[in-house]
């Protein structure tokens, strides 16, 4: 597989104060790659190292076969950043900073033009080209600032908790063409505090505290965090139902969560008709029984809990 | 030549309006200033600022020249201050208002190199107050050169030349030292403050050396003052490009 990033022991302080202390990651092409943690966890410092923007204290960092220490330059024309606060100038038009920027991105005069309309109009903001920026509303920059970044079609775009203005509707127009860059062979890292985003948007994600706590899929991290994975509707048979639940050995952990009984079962496909069977048989009535959905956020806010107590 | 950067930082003050014509309208202030006291000077009405002048400055006694033309000269010199301290407002302002307003982010994170970067911005700043003084010391030349009978003898073509060749200089050094003190402070009215601080006594030190050195005749060491600024303006570019950091700027500034 071919990996886009390579991130080998980046460590980075600040003065005294350590704020990546070793990360290592491999990020493959086409992936839309999250960055989830903490506030202060290194999620920024560690895209404005990708971006070229600060050095790192030691480690390597290769994108796109450039060495980070080495090509800056050449790493900057193929990679896009977007920051939480849209960079653009408030007293110049919508025109005047596409502009601006296409000519910091090197961008053919001839190109510039259409490249510009078509992505105006992809964000729905050609209708405002000629109004300065300083006038649009706070949704509306952040589409611009995402347009100066994308100008150049960059290969590898570093998206910092892009959707924080943005209004639902464009969050699911952004949401769409995030994964339509990484189908077309681009590769996404974003930030996040949103983990709805993470969990509908990214591949893989890694979950950083100054260094790396979990690299895995939210698929994955749903499954291994979540304490219970059945949730089964009694109806009005609470006590009876305790007591058969209490007994059944397929059942490894259990809470009653008002009219319904969450449930830790090691192998639900097999283990659930034999359980409803024995509640069937002690006359319970089983209302449902189906597989608990947990979010990412339980399973996120879980793993935080437990590092919080291994300190 | 980062021409786009000049253009989008022009298209920027122009957009500025209030703020560029209260800055634009100081230097005619000083030509004004200058345009009346000579008249009056001409007319031996300036007895006193003559006395006082030779006072605190015992070369003009040493140059025994004509008093109005003493008052003429030092004019023309105080022109100098207009390429140096215009831009400054500007400049100081222009690096920390990019950090603030989260531009200066975007900007870095293209192609774009510090020295294009900067070589923009120190552009587009001095190239309008280059061409204001130069404008204003031409009226004012034409002024001297209409009402003074041997302007010719005590204006030489080598003091001219060197006058208007100081300006882009005097210009850029002003400028490379604000972006200097812009890339080590972290607040506007810090830059301002600073920025003032730094290249006032330094404009100032220079254009002393040059009223002094006006006093003399010598074509050779008005050239030897522009070559000197010359090499100045370009070593102190170089230290501005230098001590440019972005790391400090991108990740102290608040």
């Amino acid at each position: 597989m071919e990996h886009v990033i390579e991130m080998k022991d980046l460590k980075k302080s600040f003065g005294d104060k350590n704020v990546l202390n070793g990360i290592s990651l491999s990020i493959p092409k086409g992936t839309i790659f999250g960055l989830l943690g903490p506030n202060g966890s290194g999620k920024t410092t560690t895209l404005r190292i990708l971006s070229c923007l600060i050095e790192p204290t030691s480690g390597e960092v290769t994108i796109l076969g450039h060495q980070i220490s080495k090509h800056k330059e050449e790493i900057r024309k193929k990679i896009g950043c977007v920051t939480e606060s849209p960079g653009v100038y408030d007293k110049l038009s919508v025109l005047d900073n596409l502009e601006f920027f296409a000519a910091c991105y090197q961008i053919p005069k001839a190109k510039r033009a259409s490249r510009i309309e078509f992505l105006l109009r992809q964000f729905d903001l050609w209708e405002r080209r000629n109004d300065p920026a300083g006038r649009l509303s706070k949704g509306m920059k952040q589409k611009l600032s995402i347009i100066c970044a994308i100008l150049h079609d960059p290969e590898v775009l570093f998206l910092d908790e892009v959707t924080a203005n943005l209004d639902p509707v464009s969050i699911r127009k952004l949401k769409d063409l995030i994964r339509e860059w990484a189908a077309s062979g681009k590769t996404i890292i974003m930030s996040s505090h949103i983990l709805t985003e993470i969990d509908e948007l990214c591949h893989e994600f890694a979950i950083i505290k100054g260094e790396v706590i979990r690299l895995t899929t939210p698929q994955k991290f749903r499954e291994e965090w979540s304490t219970y994975n059945v949730i089964l509707d009694v109806g009005a048979d609470l006590q009876k139902s305790e007591q058969i639940i209490k007994e059944a050995k397929e059942v490894e952990a259990y809470k009653r969560v008002e009219n319904q009984f969450h449930l830790r079962i090691a192998d639900p496909e097999t283990a659930n008709p034999q359980l409803v069977k024995k509640l069937v048989a002690a006359d319970v009535t089983v209302k449902y029984i189906t597989p608990l959905s947990v979010s990412l956020e339980d399973s996120y806010l879980s793993l935080l809990d437990q590092e919080k107590e291994a300190i | 030549m980062p021409t786009f950067v000049i253009i989008r930082e022009w298209k920027e003050l122009f957009a500025n309006r209030s703020v560029l014509i209260t800055n634009l309208a100081a230097p005619f202030v000083i030509l004004i200033m200058a345009l009346i006291t000579t008249v009056f000077a001409q007319n031996g009405k300036m007895e006193f600022v003559l006395t006082l002048m030779k006072l605190t400055n015992p070369l003009l006694n040493v140059a025994g020249e004509d008093g109005t033309i003493a008052i003429a000269r030092f004019y023309f010199l105080l022109f100098l201050i207009v390429p140096a301290m215009i831009p400054l407002t500007f400049a100081t302002s222009s690096i920390i208002t990019e950090k603030i307003t989260g531009t200066l982010e975007s900007v870095l994170v293209t192609p774009i190199s510090t020295r294009e970067f900067l070589l923009g911005k120190i552009l587009a700043f001095s190239l309008p107050s280059i061409a204001l003084t130069w404008v204003i010391q031409l009226i004012f030349l034409g002024f001297i050169f209409a009402s003074f009978e041997n302007a010719s003898s005590h204006f030489s073509i080598v003091f001219i030349l060197a006058m208007i060749l100081l300006v882009p200089f005097i210009s850029i050094i002003s400028l490379s030292l604000s972006v200097v003190v812009s890339s080590k402070v972290d607040n506007v009215a810090a830059a301002q403050q600073f920025g003032a601080l730094l290249v006032l006594p330094i404009i100032g030190l220079a254009i002393s050396q040059v009223i002094f050195l006006s006093m003399m005749s010598n074509p050779l060491i008005y050239l030897g003052l522009v070559t000197v600024c010359a090499v100045v303006s370009l070593i102190t570019f170089q230290i501005s490009v230098k001590l440019f950091d972005r790391e400090h700027i991108i990740s102290k500034w608040k």
